[in-house]
């Protein structure tokens, strides 16, 4: 009897299955954690701390102050929960020995790859939402720290900023079915984390810099901020975007591992 | 034990992640002086006002510390370090090292000291060299003194390490173990200049290791032996405990 | 059986609830090539891993050259050389360099490990990839450079698990030739475990073997052939557990 071959919904499913669930449960934990220590520690810095990031980061009160950096509460974890659960789509199955075993059975490279990265990518969407409603509740709840951010603007950030980790770790699976060492990999995946963080760094102590390009505001984080009613809107299309767009993207890294000689 | 620690100190410099690792740091010597070359006002007023050194070089050494090389120190050590013992038990190598006359405690010692040796090679490559660099570029550089910041900073790198490879150890599993040391150093970095924001939390701060990497930046006019040496000390100290603990732990392993 | 390489008396291993190695006794005799056969899961991976301190034993007690496997786990390993059944190189460094590092786990004075490290380099023709690194190398190269970390200690005692699968014939008979000159120009005592019966056969004089954790024969093979009635290797593996199930 020839064993049937699943579609790739098929795999989707069993993959999902058994895709590990207690290290996205904690960092939602850690997300929601990161929110109520920002909350709790900010406003006990002195003024001129906090007028430091209001001056730097073109913020108009504190909320705007505590939004950013609860973004970085919700940017931090999901990206780092998703690289943890990236790394063992292809890098870590194949210095172990297990990805030729994988793909000795009747499924596709690229729809192993696909379906291998989904849940992850799935998972690390989870703890962006959850983070992301964390700090909505946060803002909700700190009314008098100001007005220039809305519960649904921040969460519509968060969810922004969730869509851009999706995306930035399903780009990153085509780089990772080219290299050998997990750990290379690992290096890269900082250099383009700090990669999209660099433009805020440069906000901060090279403001004149996008004078001359202001299109180049639009890649800093406190953008987010400045544009309140926008993302509120804004930030849950991008991620409904990013889903569909990220598979695609894992699809690719699976067909370019398909035919490059990378096992 | 002496050659065996060469030899894999020399293995483990030679792998790609080392290059990688150094190109980053030699990236960010490059970077910085177009980062500071015009700070803005309210910038150059409150680190001055945190610091108390209106000197343009605190202002570099703020900058080159918190937003060049404490980052370093929270992301390199892992990937140094993640791979201790854990990887060559996943690929299989552990199976044929555990054979030889060394306990797996031991093992992990040499893996980890390799590791930190790496990371001080690393500083050594990219901070001494930056001096010329940096000399040219930054008004009022004073190159003793970032040497001397710069060696109290690479103490906190080599316990960072140290960690990274102890907590790998205690979690068992590379993903994993890789993200709760991000996180476990992540969260001592961005609490590590606290003190310097809070006055009044100062003394507080002194218990997170990564705080004593840094604590050159608030004497940098008198930067001296007395200084620099109880934080080293506090610092080496810290590192001996987490590769003990590391190697007690990881006798608990499965070979 | 003082003077014996290897003495196993009633070792024992439980695993919670499975008994992996149950009450097994015997003993090898310096220089000898020792077989040590049964089917997958019968015990043998775990009674080789018990002398060399790897697994501690729950029962009985072994020892190698007179060293209690664990009591003096190091002296154990000092003394021998082991080649397991499942093992990877480390990808990023070369023949070469990884024999220098393993011998330098043991202390090997730097020249004696350099003029050691040739030699087996040269014994097992792999000083045309001395210099290659490790990734990529075939299943015969890989076993080649893993018997050559086990030899680099010159070890008195040799443990290999399975060593012949998935070598092909030349590569199978190379490595069967390396062992028995090893054992008749320098005595080294060689416990060869396999369900390879006929490299069994054609290595060794004596053999034990095992079945569901349990040891169900010990001796010479022609006597064991002789008492059992069985002309070939599989014959007397095949009646020796008919045997023990019945």
């Amino acid at each position: 009897m020839v064993a049937s071959t699943l579609d790739f919904c098929g795999h989707v499913r069993r993959e999902w299955q058994f895709a590990p669930r207690r290290g996205p449960l904690i960092m939602m934990l850690v997300g929601i954690g990161g929110v109520v220590f920002t909350h709790q520690l900010l406003p006990l810095l002195p003024e001129r701390a906090i007028g430091f990031m209001r001056a730097g980061f073109a913020l108009e009160d504190m909320a705007a102050v505590l939004a950013l950096n609860d973004l970085m509460a919700v940017y931090f974890p999901t990206f780092f929960v998703g690289l943890a659960g990236s790394l063992g789509v292809v890098l870590l199955a194949r210095e172990e020995h297990r990805l030729e075993l994988l793909l000795a059975k009747p499924v596709r490279a690229a729809a192993l790859v696909a379906a291998r990265a989904t849940p992850v990518l799935g998972w690390t969407a989870a703890v962006g939402v959850v983070s992301s409603a964390a700090m909505a509740a946060a803002i909700a709840s700190d009314s008098e720290a100001g007005s220039s951010v809305t519960p649904a603007g921040t969460f519509g950030s968060g969810l922004f900023l969730t869509a851009v980790v999706v995306v930035l770790l399903a780009a990153l699976q085509l780089v990772f079915v080219k290299i050998r060492d997990p750990f290379a990999g690992l290096l890269v995946a900082c250099a383009a984390w700090f990669g999209t963080s660099m433009p805020t760094a440069v906000l901060l102590y090279r403001p004149d810099a996008f004078a001359r390009h202001p299109l180049a505001l639009s890649l800093v984080m406190p953008n987010l901020l400045w544009h309140d009613a926008t993302m509120a809107w804004l930030g849950p299309l991008s991620l409904l975007i990013a889903l569909p767009l990220a598979v695609a993207l894992v699809l690719a890294a699976g067909a370019w591992l398909e035919r490059s000689d990378a096992l | 034990m002496t050659r065996l620690q060469w030899l894999d100190y020399r293995a483990a410099l030679g792998e790609r992640k080392t290059y990688v690792a150094a190109a980053l740091m030699i990236y960010a010597v490059l970077a910085v002086p177009l980062l500071l070359a015009e700070p803005p006002p309210h910038v150059r007023e409150v680190i001055a006002a945190w610091l108390a050194d209106e000197d343009p070089f605190a202002l570099f050494m703020f900058v080159w510390i918190d937003l060049v090389m404490n980052k370093v120190i929270a992301f390199v050590p892992v990937i140094l370090a993640s791979g201790v013992v854990l990887r060559e038990r996943d690929t299989r190598v552990l199976g044929l090292l555990a054979a030889k006359p060394l306990t797996l405690g031991r093992y992990f010692v040499i893996r980890t000291v390799s590791a930190c040796a790496v990371m001080l090679t690393l500083y050594a490559v990219t901070q001494v060299p930056a001096v010329a660099w940096f000399h040219g570029q930054i008004a009022g550089f004073r190159a003793g003194t970032f040497l001397a910041a710069m060696g109290l900073h690479a103490c906190a790198a080599v316990f960072a390490t140290a960690f990274a490879a102890t907590v790998m150890v205690a979690v068992g599993r590379r993903g994993a173990g890789a993200l709760v040391a991000w996180m476990l150093l992540g969260v001592m970095v961005g609490l590590a200049l606290v003190g310097f924001y809070q006055p009044d939390w100062y003394a507080l701060t002194l218990a997170n290791p990564l705080t004593l990497g840094t604590l050159a930046m608030g004497n940098l006019q008198q930067l001296s032996p007395a200084v620099l040496l109880p934080p080293m000390l506090a610092l080496l100290a810290w590192t001996a405990v987490t590769i003990a603990a590391g190697a007690r732990l990881v006798r608990k392993m499965e070979v | 059986m003082s003077g014996s390489a290897i003495l196993v008396e009633a070792l024992g291993k439980r695993f919670g609830a499975m008994q992996a190695v149950d009450g097994v006794s015997f003993s090898v005799e310096p220089g000898e090539i020792f077989g040590f056969m049964g089917h997958n899961g019968a015990g043998k991976t775990t009674t080789l891993r018990m002398l060399l301190g790897l697994t501690r034993p729950t029962g009985g007690r072994a020892a190698v050259l007179g060293h209690d496997v664990v009591a003096a786990t190091l002296e154990v390993r000092r003394v021998c050389g082991y080649l397991p059944a499942s093992y990877a190189l480390p990808p990023d460094m070369t023949p070469r360099e990884f024999l220098q590092y393993v011998a330098a786990m043991f202390a090997i004075p730097r020249a004696t490990a350099r003029a050691r490290g040739e030699a087996l380099l040269r014994r097992f023709g792999l000083e045309a990839v001395a210099d290659r690194k490790l990734r990529g190398f075939s299943t015969g190269m890989t076993q080649k450079v893993g018997l050559a970390q086990a030899l680099i200690n010159e070890p008195r005692v040799l443990l290999l698990d399975e060593p012949t699968s998935g070598l092909d014939p030349l590569g199978r008979h190379e490595l069967l030739e390396h062992l028995r000159a090893l054992a008749q120009q320098q005595g080294v005592t060689v416990m060869f475990s396999s369900h390879i019966l006929s490299d069994v056969e054609t290595l060794c004089r004596r053999v034990a073997a095992m079945h569901h954790a349990r040891l169900i024969a010990c001796g010479e093979i022609a006597a064991l052939k002789r008492e059992h009635g069985a002309t070939t290797m599989d014959e007397l593996y095949l009646e020796l557990v008919r045997r023990h199930a019945s």
